[in-house]
């Protein structure tokens, strides 16, 4: 790269940066020399030369000069965010403090949805332990784990949700990117599964398997299941829509749904417990959402035959799914 | 002859058992139960004067320890003393406080530190049972029950720690 671009380019970092920077004594205890805009780390920070570093930077009280450090993302004051170096370069010790607070208020934000969204799972599963409580049985034989046949038995439906090539877009953009956009979609996609008192089961980096009807029973599950994906794929639409105007990236929802009795149990040792649902519909709404297209809910007879009066039309096709045989499918058609 | 000193207390524990929580409780007397996940490490002070004593905390309140994301070993040098924060409604919790316990160790040797059982206040919601809390207690680790709701036992745990660390 040419001497001046790059001269040009160093110097847009390093403003970005606003480095302030101090020259330590070989003891590091005296600072020798300093330089850039202190009080923007710190309102009562007192860098001077002359200054005793222990006195100077009073929270680096107990740290170490001998070796080199970094301490990341340091927050002396609210929402301002610092890395701190220390390392010698030709036997000269500096302290070098930069500006990150922009880098790091954007991470903040996902790390926040990825917190949150732990507790929520934390959080439903320990609600579904009390409530299942002694009802569901766990035994683990060498490792296999079987369900007391008197475990709880119910009619839940079971969907499935999967962004549709998201494989594609995850090897083409950064990584930090595609979290970014991948929260974006889930953010649509989970109010309206727990609107539903639907309980998240697993998420997997795309995707989710949803329970509904455990939590609540006064309504036939498949209306709950059918009601969170309707409103999945209209919200996903309408954020489409948008994406396409801003010429951004789109993906589609696959929505698989399927309704019957089920085995609720609790999975895992107790720390790392887990519920679950076992059963023949749990298979087949997976397979469905296989099948689905982006835009389309696939559901069982079971579901269809609930929900039929709330749709517009339906399409039903008989498909072979491996390891189930010739099921009837139902293309749940909804107006946008 | 009154002495004054200066010592980097760290905060250590999963995301959400309440660090950032227990600090403010114990700097400014203030709980929000708005959570604000923390990143990096965010800086306090607070002086605890225990007779002729002053201690300067430098608090070190370190964002939650993930599988993903391992608190910084370089945040931990220096430490003086340390608090492992349990959220009692969680007991995954426990095991997080275990492994940065091991760490702790391991960069700053066997410096002073307490556990905060923290949450006391959602006590029906514990998922930690009266026999987990035996059993950590029983591997001689000194538990403190916490609130940064109500703020029961905060200020009581910070000089626990102050008094083991001028001991
Ligand atoms: N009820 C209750 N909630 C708490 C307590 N301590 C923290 N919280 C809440 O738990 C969430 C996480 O707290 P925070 O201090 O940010 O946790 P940190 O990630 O460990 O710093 C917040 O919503 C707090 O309001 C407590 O003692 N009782
Ligand atoms: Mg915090």
């Amino acid at each position: 790269m040419p001497e001046p671009l790059l001269n040009y380019l160093a110097e847009m970092q390093i403003y970005r940066l606003s480095p302030a920077w101090a020259k330590l004594d070989e003891a590091c205890h005296c600072i020798v020399e300093c330089g850039g805009d202190w009080s923007n780390f710190d309102d009562d920070i007192a860098v001077h030369r002359g200054a005793v570093v222990e006195e100077s930077f009073i929270y680096l009280c107990g740290q170490s000069f001998d070796e080199p450090f970094l301490l990341p993302q340091m927050e002396f004051k609210e929402n301002r965010f610092t890395n701190v170096h220390f390392f010698r370069a030709e036997s000269i010790a500096w302290l070098l403090f930069l500006d990150v607070t922009e880098q790091t208020l954007m991470q903040q934000l996902q790390q926040q949805n990825a917190n949150e969204l732990s507790l929520l799972r934390d959080q439903q599963r320990r609600v579904l332990d009390r409530y299942v409580g002694g009802a569901v049985t766990e035994r683990s034989i060498e490792g296999r784990l079987t369900f007391d046949a008197a475990g709880e038995r119910r009619n839940i439906s079971t969907m499935f949700i999967d962004l549709r090539s998201f494989t594609i877009f995850n090897q083409k953009y950064d990584p930090q990117h595609v979290m970014d956009v991948l929260n974006q979609y889930m953010n649509k996609m989970l109010p309206p599964i727990l609107d539903e008192f639907g309980l998240v089961d697993k998420i997997t980096g795309d995707g989710a398997m949803t329970v509904f009807g455990v939590l609540n029973e006064q309504e036939d599950s498949a209306l709950l299941a059918f009601r969170a994906a309707l409103r999945i794929q209209r919200e996903i639409s309408t954020m489409n829509d948008l994406r396409r105007q801003q010429g951004d990236y789109i993906m589609d929802v696959g929505i698989g749904i399927g309704s019957g009795e089920a085995v609720l149990g609790i999975l895992g040792a107790h720390d790392r417990r887990a519920f679950t649902v076992i059963g023949p519909h749990v298979n087949l709404a997976a397979r469905l959402e296989g099948e689905a297209k982006g835009g389309e809910i696939l559901a069982d007879e079971t579901t269809f035959l609930t929900v039929q009066h709330l749709i517009d039309s339906h399409e039903c096709r008989s498909i072979e799914l491996k390891g189930i045989g010739a099921s009837q499918v139902y293309n749940l058609r909804y107006s946008k | 002859m009154s002495r004054i000193l200066q010592k980097k207390v760290c905060l250590l524990g999963a995301f959400a058992v309440g660090k950032t929580s227990l600090v403010s409780r114990f700097v400014n007397g203030i709980f929000s139960d708005k959570y604000l996940s923390t990143m990096g490490v965010k800086i306090d002070r607070k002086s605890l004067q225990l007779d002729d004593v002053t201690v300067n905390m430098m608090l070190w309140d370190v964002h939650g320890e993930e599988s993903v994301k391992k608190v910084p070993a370089a945040y931990m040098r220096g430490s003086a003393a340390y608090l492992l924060v349990i959220d009692g409604t969680r007991s995954a919790t426990v095991d997080t406080a275990r492994e940065l316990h091991a760490r702790m160790r391991a960069e700053v040797g066997d410096v002073p530190f307490v556990v905060l059982l923290n949450k006391v206040d959602l006590k029906d919601e514990w998922e930690l049972s009266d026999a987990d809390v035996a059993t950590i207690r029983e591997e001689g680790w000194e538990c403190l029950m916490t609130s940064a709701c109500t703020g029961e036992n905060v200020e009581a745990a910070f000089i626990r720690l102050a008094d083991q660390m001028i001991a």
